[in-house]
C-alpha cells in the first residue's frame, strides 16, 4: 500500500484537462475498459519470464495511470517496470498482486466518479 | 500555432491535445514513423509545424531517433537552426542521459516530465512566443 498517494487525484487531473467533465468521463471509461488488457499483458510477460516485455507492458500502464492522476496504480506499475529494467523479476508475481489490488481500488473510485459526473450532467 | 503530439499512450495524447487545440491545428500521432511522414509532408507543402511535443519511449522508433530524423530533414531542406521546429520532449524517463540527448543533440527547447502540467506547458509556449498572454487568457474563460 502507498498511503501517501491518492487513488485518483481528481483536482490535479481536472486542472490538467481544463475542468472538462465530458473528457473526464470519456477517459475514465477508456481507462476502466483497458485495465484487463494491461493486466493480461503484464501477467503473460511474468509467466514467460520476459523482463524486457514486462518493462514495456508495465510502462504502458504506468504512463496512462500517470496521465490520469491514478497515482497508486502508476506507482505499482512503476515497481513492475523497474523490475523489468533491472532484469530481476523474481518478485514480479508479488508486485503484480499489489498492482491488481490498486487497480481494484481505482475501479471502485473511478466507477463512482463516472456515476456522479453522469448524474450531474443529466440534471 | 500548428502543433504535433507524438506519443504511444492514448491518454497522454488526448490530454495534450486538449491543452494545445485552443491555439490552432493539432495533429496527434501514436507512433514516430507516421509522425515523421506527417512532419515531412507538412514541410513539403510549406505548411510546417511550429511545435512538436514528443515522447521518448515508443516502439518502432523512439523520440531521440525521431528528432534526429527531423533535424536531418531540416538540414537537407536548408532550414536554418533559428527557424527549426520547436520541440518539447515529454517523458517520464527524465534520466540525465535522456535529457542531455534531447537538449543537446536534438536541440529540444525543453524537457517536461510526465504527467505534463498545463501551466508549465503554457509557460513554455509563452516563452517561445508561440502563444500570447491573450491566447492564454482565453483558455481560462
Amino acid at each position: 500500500m502507498t498511503p501517501e498517494l491518492a487513488v485518483f487525484d481528481r483536482a490535479a487531473f481536472m486542472e490538467r484537462i481544463g475542468d472538462d467533465e465530458e473528457l473526464l468521463i470519456e477517459l475514465i471509461g477508456d481507462f476502466l475498459q483497458q485495465i484487463p488488457a494491461w493486466h493480461d499483458d503484464i501477467r503473460s510477460k511474468i509467466e514467460k519470464d520476459d523482463a524486457d516485455g514486462l518493462r514495456r507492458a508495465a510502462h504502458a500502464m504506468k504512463g496512462a495511470a500517470l496521465s490520469m492522476a491514478i497515482d497508486r496504480v502508476a506507482h505499482a506499475a512503476k515497481a513492475l517496470e523497474e523490475a523489468g529494467v533491472s532484469g530481476e523479476i523474481g518478485n514480479a508475481a508479488e508486485l503484480f498482486r499489489a498492482l491488481e489490488s490498486e487497480s481494484d481500488a481505482a475501479r471502485d473510485v473511478l466507477s463512482k466518479e463516472e456515476g456522479v459526473v453522469e448524474k450531474e450532467t443529466d440534471s | 500555432m500548428k502543433s504535433m503530439i507524438v506519443d504511444d499512450d492514448a491518454f497522454s495524447r488526448r490530454i495534450l491535445e486538449k491543452m494545445l487545440t485552443p491555439f490552432g491545428e493539432c495533429v496527434a500521432e501514436s507512433e514516430a514513423v507516421s509522425a515523421l511522414d506527417a512532419y515531412l509532408d507538412a514541410l513539403e507543402e510549406n505548411k510546417p509545424f511550429n511545435l512538436i511535443c514528443c515522447d521518448i519511449l515508443m516502439p518502432l522508433m523512439d523520440g531521440h531517433e525521431f528528432l534526429a530524423k527531423v533535424r536531418k530533414a531540416e538540414s537537407q531542406a536548408r532550414i536554418p537552426e533559428s527557424r527549426s521546429v520547436y520541440v518539447i520532449m515529454t517523458s517520464s524517463a527524465a534520466t540525465p542521459e535522456n535529457v542531455r540527448e534531447a537538449l543537446v543533440k536534438g536541440r529540444c527547447k525543453t524537457f517536461l516530465v510526465k504527467p505534463v502540467d498545463r501551466d508549465r506547458l503554457y509557460k513554455e509556449l509563452l516563452g517561445l512566443k508561440l502563444v500570447s498572454e491573450l491566447d492564454l487568457a482565453k483558455t481560462r474563460d
